[in-house]
């Protein structure tokens, strides 16, 4: 968590910008236990501020066009590391992955969005960012590079904890890929006295599928994902049936912390709310 | 004649330009040749003694050209209490206390070197609570109270924690609360909150070969923070020079002393450089001062007609471990604890306390916040109990104007203000009866007003003054002490002045638009109290009635015509019986030349000034009349929570005041919506959250939440009355604190309404409400939450 910093400078360090990726893995694999990848730099410059972290080298990604790039080609939709989240703000992404459209919109303010990637905020790793639980409701991977190889992950499993991330340090994630199906999807945030939420639900429906993700963000320490087969969902019966045993599992499977944002007692109250407001938006589209 | 109308037409700032291009020049933007940076190091613990200061690593750092520490500085500051040091000397009272200072050539070598100056402390039992620390064993933050120096009227007690005591005393109040037939008792509570300016304070100081000092600093009132170095340092006046560039948001922060005799003693040990010292954020939230905690424990009793009988209150502000200002905001609390009513008996306590904390000091509406917090919920809680309306109760209890009289004896003017007409419009515009339909079952919506009433608080002799220079071309130069911090007064005066002169605005500079310095602006006490308009209008009205007698003289002559023949207006002076004989008021300019080249008079410079009139001390029982106006105010509001999370959604907001006049209207509707979202902050956000050791958990604007734009998402209505008061400018009174004072109890009179909970802490944020339902009236959220379960069955999965 932010506590704010006394400082104006940042810790020296030297500034490189590989103009393509072979060029940005070989400083990674030279200098990648000392470097950090930096895009708009709104985690980074903020954490160096801090003084949480002072990398002897930057490697900018900002000269790398294809880095730059959003793709849909009908079976997935990838998002490259340096696509701005300003850049996903448009109606083809509403259309295509709108839990992950709604959760972007809930990131910071538009400004702070103008500078920085969805990757960035999947990388910092903070248990009260948007971005990772939209992914794992969406059954993303990621695209993890190093140099001579490449292999696609799934994003579940890639944050181990604050600012823990499962990445070594010569590797880099190029883009994340999201499959491209027939799905509704919502994303809320609840928020008091504090930029971040104290709740998140990211809920993504694949109707066709009969199947949903549902993920409770900013409550522990990495979100939990419940899908229909936990709760034994019937997507035959009533919906206030199925709710009393998303509610029960929720009572029984889910303990939020206590921190500076919450009590644990009132995320619990809110996480439930969330919950079934998301429910209330998702299945209550007519399906097109 | 469309200058003598615009008094209350709606004017943009007159630094409008300057501050969207960018190109006003903040204290920030100011570097001087040679110029050193100094950084802090504070204090890690709340409580503890300073064993030993180790600099000599820091002193080895490239561009490291002095450390200083506590001993180095063995002077004492303080606008009340003269409890501050320079630097912590011997001990530390509260995590962020300065310790110590670097200064370097460049700011990176200040940063690098504070990593490497070492103290070694002996942590002492902390004093974080403010009842524990009235206890008579409690540690003391100040063993040496009693040698500290104080303004006449501050009395800090020796040996214990209480920086001062106040007490009003009218009638008795045990006997008044005897023959009360409904006695409402309850504690109230308010967080330390951050004034959270814009810009944060930064202040260069420069202490010249010859021993004069000279500082440029962040500042509100730059005759303050003079006379207080000068106090400080024992240096005479007149061999310092203070330069109060315009400041990007005070609202308190910056009155009196700041870091200002840091940084000229940091300069006169680096050798005569001038040393900046800026700090960080996450710094001002620390190491500086904040609003003060507040906690009231009040009695109130009414008679069955609603009468308010007796008030009995006991007010403690946690002032942190300095009270410096604190002192004067918790006596202010207690002589204004009655608002806008009168109450036959009166007895409230007002004490100043201090802890191992974070420093305090003034904040706009200067304790006003604080005891309208109970007050105006009480009237709400007495009038649901008598089965009235909160509009009655207010009204048959209200002061009077020409027949009441304060707790502290001072008679309510004739002239105040109409009280009842501000009740009756807030009620009106927010439609107080009206009760309305929540968009949801799980939502309700309720209605809260709070009526409000504040005068500046300032000594019996806080003077101001004027000087009004006519220049060459007819243009007018006007020179006030009042500080330019975004609130409006150099566009106010600069309207009186193109009003009494008759020119348009543009031919009219209000110099300290850019900036106010002690050897060249006329002086006023503070730039505070919502007093600035108020006092430097009336010291500028006299300037303006000097120069027009400069220019009467000298025309009367030209004219030969007798001087009460000639008036001054639209540019031109003019005989009265005689309107054809006139002439532009810039041929007198610089005297007049006739033709022949013979001149009479001089450059028109006029001079004002002003003083409060029959202001006295208080006395030990808080009577005396201490007050230049007061500005009556009523803020009401509509609000809708959500009694499943407690979230505060406000649908409506109305702000009504008699300011007497309405001079400059833009500004004053800016003022009205202003202070009603700064208000709207600290009653539904801000706190400032501490840990079990002191530690300032939110030090940041991303967990210390003020409002956004996307918080505003509603409507404000304004309205002014105007009842003139005799002797303000053109009848005008201040409005600058007004604004955010009944903010937060109508929100909370909103809740308890639509609700019946009772909200007696701030912040009413969303888990905070959510708390209050389920303690007070769980029954609401289980009926909320199942009407919110049912709203889902209407939903059939497709």
């Amino acid at each position: 968590m932010s506590f704010g910093s006394a400082y104006f400078t940042l810790p020296k360090f030297k500034y490189i910008k590989p103009r393509s990726v072979d060029e940005l893995l070989n400083y990674l694999s030279e200098y990648g236990s000392n470097a950090k990848i930096m895009s708009g730099g709104v985690g980074v410059i903020a954490f160096m501020k801090e003084r949480l972290i002072s990398p002897d080298y930057i490697i900018s990604l900002s000269d790398i066009p294809e880095l730059k790039k959003v793709k849909n080609d009908g079976e997935t939709f990838e998002i490259g590391a340096n696509v701005h989240l300003s850049e996903l703000e448009y109606e083809l992404v509403r259309k295509t992955v709108p839990t992950l459209f709604k959760a972007v919109k809930n990131i910071a303010d538009p400004t702070i969005r103008n500078m920085g990637t969805l990757v960035g905020d999947l990388a910092e790793a903070i248990p009260w960012a948007d971005a990772y639980p939209a992914l794992l409701s969406l059954d993303a991977s990621l695209e993890v590079m190093k140099k001579g190889s490449s292999k696609k992950v799934p994003v579940n499993g890639f944050v181990e904890g604050l600012g823990q991330i499962n990445l070594k340090e010569d590797e880099f994630i190029s883009k994340i890929i999201i499959p491209v199906r027939k799905m509704r999807g919502t994303y809320l945030k609840f928020a008091n006295s504090s930029e971040y939420g104290l709740a998140t639900v990211a809920l993504t429906y694949l109707y066709e599928e009969e199947r949903f993700n549902l993920v409770l963000g900013s409550i522990t320490e990495k979100p939990i994902v419940i899908n229909n087969a936990d709760v034994n969902w019937d997507f035959k019966s009533d919906l206030s049936k199925n709710i009393e045993k998303l509610n029960a599992y929720i009572d029984s499977n889910v303990n939020p912390v206590d921190d500076l944002l919450s009590s644990s007692k009132f995320r619990k109250n809110i996480i439930k709310y969330l919950t079934l407001r998301a429910i209330k938006e998702v299945f209550s589209y007519e399906r097109n | 004649m469309t200058s003598n109308s615009i008094l209350g037409e709606k004017i943009p700032q007159v630094d409008s330009w300057l501050k969207v291009t960018g190109t006003l020049r903040y204290n920030f933007d100011i570097s001087l040749p040679d110029m050193l940076f100094a950084k802090l190091v504070t204090s890690k613990y709340a409580h503890a003694k300073i064993k030993s200061i180790d600099f000599e690593d820091a002193l080895k750092v490239p561009g490291v050209v002095a450390v200083a520490t506590g001993k180095d500085f063995p002077y004492r500051l303080g606008i009340y209490v003269s409890d501050r040091d320079v630097l912590a000397i011997d001990k530390v009272r509260w995590v962020g206390h300065p310790v110590a200072a670097v200064i370097a050539t460049d700011i990176g070598a200040a940063e690098e070197a504070v990593e490497k100056v070492v103290v070694d402390y002996e942590p002492l039992e902390p004093v974080l609570d403010i009842e524990k620390a009235l206890e008579n064993d409690s540690p003391l933050v100040h063993e040496h109270l009693g040698e500290y120096s104080s303004f006449p009227g501050f009395k800090p007690i020796p040996g214990t924690n209480i920086a001062n005591e106040f007490k009003l005393i009218k009638g008795n109040v045990d006997e008044g609360l005897q023959q009360s037939s409904l006695i409402i008792e309850d504690t109230f509570k308010m967080p330390q909150i951050s004034h959270a300016t814009m810009e944060v304070q930064n202040t260069i100081g420069y202490w010249r070969p010859d021993g004069t000092v000279e500082v440029w600093s962040s500042v509100q009132s730059p005759y303050a923070t003079r006379f207080l170095l000068s106090k400080s340092l024992g240096m005479p006046l007149n061999k310092i020079v203070v330069h109060a560039p315009p400041i990007g948001g005070g609202f308190g922060l910056k009155a009196g002393l700041g870091w200002e005799a840091l940084v000229a003693l940091l300069s006169r040990k680096a050798g005569n450089k001038p040393v900046k010292l800026t700090l960080s954020r996450a710094e001002q939230m620390i190491a500086a001062p904040s609003r003060d905690l507040f906690l009231a424990k009040v009695k109130a009793g009414f008679s069955k007609e609603g009468k308010f009988l007796a008030y009995k209150a006991e007010f403690f502000m946690d002032a942190g471990a300095y009270a410096d200002y604190t002192v004067n905001v918790s006596r202010t609390s207690g002589y204004s604890a009655e608002g806008a009513y009168e109450i036959e008996n009166v007895n409230v306590r007002s004490l100043a306390v201090y802890t191992n904390k974070i420093p305090t000091t003034a904040m706009r509406g200067f304790g006003h916040p604080e005891n309208h917090w109970p007050l105006e919920q009480i009237l709400d809680r007495a009038a649901h109990e008598l089965k009235m309306d909160p509009v009655s109760i207010r009204r048959i209890n209200l002061l009077k104007p020409g027949k009441s009289f304060r707790a502290t004896g001072e008679r309510v003017r004739e002239d105040e203000g109409d009280p009842e007409g501000v009740l009756k419009t807030a009620a009106e515009l927010i439609q107080i009866e009206k009760v309305e339909e929540s968009s949801a079952p799980w939502l309700v919506r309720g209605k809260g007003l709070s009526m409000l009433v504040k005068a500046p608080s300032q000594p019996s002799n806080a003077a101001a003054s004027a000087i009004v220079k006519l220049n060459e071309d007819g243009t007018i130069d006007v020179i006030t002490g009042t500080g330019s911090m975004g609130q409006g007064t150099p566009t106010g005066l600069a309207m009186i002045a193109a009003k009494e002169f008759g020119v348009p605005l543009e031919n009219v500079k209000v110099v300290q638009t850019e900036g106010v310095d002690t050897d060249r602006n006329a002086y006023t006490w503070q730039t505070v109290g919502s007093r600035g308009l108020f006092s430097d209008g009336i010291a500028l009205l006299r300037a303006v009635d000097d120069a027009k007698d400069q220019i009467r003289t000298m025309a009367s002559v030209v004219f030969k015509v007798p001087k009460d023949d000639l008036e001054i207006s639209d540019g031109y002076v003019f005989s009265k019986s005689h309107p054809w004989v006139k002439k532009e008021l810039k041929e007198f300019a610089n005297g007049y030349t006739f033709d022949d080249g013979t001149c009479i008079g001089g450059p028109v410079i006029g001079r004002g000034s002003y003083a409060p009139v029959l202001n006295t001390f208080l006395d030990e029982n808080g009577h005396g009349s201490n007050t230049v106006f007061h500005t009556f105010g009523a803020t009401a509001v509509e609000a809708e929570i959500n009694l499943i999370t407690g979230e505060i959604k406000i649908i409506k907001a109305v702000q009504v005041f008699d300011i007497g006049k309405i001079i400059n209207l833009m500004g004053l509707i800016a003022q009205a919506d202003g202070g009603f979202i700064m208000g709207l902050g600290s009653a539904l956000f801000e706190e400032i959250k501490f840990d079990d050791s002191g530690w300032v958990l939110n030090p940041n604007l991303t967990h210390y939440y003020i409002p956004r734009i996307t918080d505003i998402n509603f409507e404000i209505k304004e309205k002014f009355l105007e009842t003139p008061q005799k002797d303000g400018p053109f009848g005008a009174r201040g409005i600058g604190e007004h604004v955010m004072i009944g903010v937060a109890p109508a929100i909370a009179n909103a809740v308890y309404n639509a609700t019946g909970v009772k909200i007696n802490e701030l912040p009413m944020n969303a888990e905070n409400i959510w708390r209050q339902i389920m303690s007070q009236k769980p029954e609401l959220f289980y009926k909320a939450f199942q009407n919110f379960e049912g709203s889902l069955k209407e939903v059939t999965a497709k």
